[in-house]
């Protein structure tokens, strides 16, 4: 049973990263980039580390609680701050019809 | 003095986390290590103002709402933007949208900003304190008055309660 | 065998999105987009040795990945940093 699950989320993680990486090469500017990279691989890898916590001793469960929870808090302060690099460097928005309020 | 001791001892469970040891040792160690580094450093780290809460016992008892909602956001979010990526649903209009930040502490402008951050869909590009507001990029700005209503409804359902 | 598939299909598949990313990251795109893609690249790595932890039962290797995470956080802070005015520290 628990070794179907850990299966299960090992592909979705897996594929969520697939998503990411397409995501960053199809997407036209680093602000539509940001969404597909940082967030969709955070979650990628929260997945990954799950089956890792299911399957492993008190050890590993240990380790990968740390490593998500780091990852939570990690992961939005790294896209805002390559977000408003970009924005204070003045990169365009390549998206046709992008919508601008800044 | 309160708070020393809770980053201190936070840090303390943080090593022994690290280490993945069950010793009472590593722990007395942890502790001592997170009190001193609590000491040194706490006083450069200074919380966000709170705002002005309810019982304390209340903001508790809504926070796993709160977090709740966090995470069904990201789970649309995620679905959403991985819609989008595969070419199912069209990648039209992103764009920078405005937020007012309207009665929002210091400390729920953080809480916003990283919950709105985690979700996949909006990223806080930039706190703007003159005009009072953020700025977001949304994957789809092409209302962007219904991406304004959709922040301040949720703040008011769930977030208010917690991080007024 | 079946086991077997399971374990290394993941692995290799992960590797070879490792490669996109690096060929995106040296083919083209602003600086922006390069701290992000060493970004990624540094996520694709945690999932590896997630990956790897589990294949083999040891527990250690997510003390690396533990590192690396904490690791590409700084280093993709001080990228920025230092990208928006020339400087690390402001």
């Amino acid at each position: 049973m628990s070794a179907v699950v850990t299966d299960v989320l090992t592909v979705l993680g897996v594929a969520i990263l697939t998503i990411a990486v397409y995501g960053v090469v199809r997407m036209p500017d680093v602000y539509t980039q940001l969404h597909a990279a940082s967030k969709a691989g955070f979650l990628g890898v929260a997945a990954l580390l799950a089956a890792v916590a299911l399957q492993g001793d008190a050890a590993s469960v240990a380790r990968a609680v740390l490593i998500v929870g780091l990852l939570a808090f990690t992961t939005p302060v790294a896209a805002h701050a390559i977000g408003r690099a970009a924005s204070r460097r003045e990169e365009p928005m390549r998206t046709p019809g992008a919508v601008d309020e800044s | 003095m309160t708070r020393l001791l809770v980053t201190g001892v936070g840090l303390g469970v943080l090593y022994v986390l690290t280490l993945a040891s069950r010793d009472p040792l590593d722990l007395v160690t942890g502790v001592l290590l997170g009190l001193v580094l609590a000491a040194l450093l706490g006083r450069r780290m200074r919380p966000a103002a709170d705002g002005p809460a309810g019982s304390p016992i209340g903001r508790m008892l809504w926070f796993p709402v709160f977090a709740a909602a966090v995470l069904a956001d990201v789970a649309r979010g995620t679905w959403d933007v991985a819609l989008r990526v595969m070419h199912l649903r069209a990648l039209e209009r992103p764009g920078l949208v405005r937020i007012p930040i309207g009665h929002r502490s210091e400390r729920a402008i953080a809480v916003s900003a990283l919950a709105t951050t985690l979700s996949p869909g909006s990223v806080l590009i930039e706190i703007d304190r003159q005009r009072g507001d953020l700025l977001l990029h949304v994957i789809d700005a092409s209302d962007p008055d219904e991406v304004r209503d959709r922040h301040q409804r949720f703040y008011d359902r769930y977030q208010r309660r917690v991080f007024p | 065998m079946i086991s077997d598939l399971i374990f290394y299909a993941p692995t290799v598949w992960l590797a070879c999105l490792l490669g996109i990313v690096v060929v995106r990251l040296a083919a083209s795109g602003t600086t922006a987009e390069r701290i992000l893609a060493i970004d990624l690249l540094t996520l694709i790595l945690i999932g590896l040795l997630a990956l790897a932890a589990r294949g083999d039962a040891r527990p250690y290797v997510l003390d690396t990945a533990l590192a690396l995470a904490l690791l590409s956080f700084v280093a993709t802070l001080a990228a920025c940093r230092y990208y928006e005015d020339r400087r690390p520290f402001s």
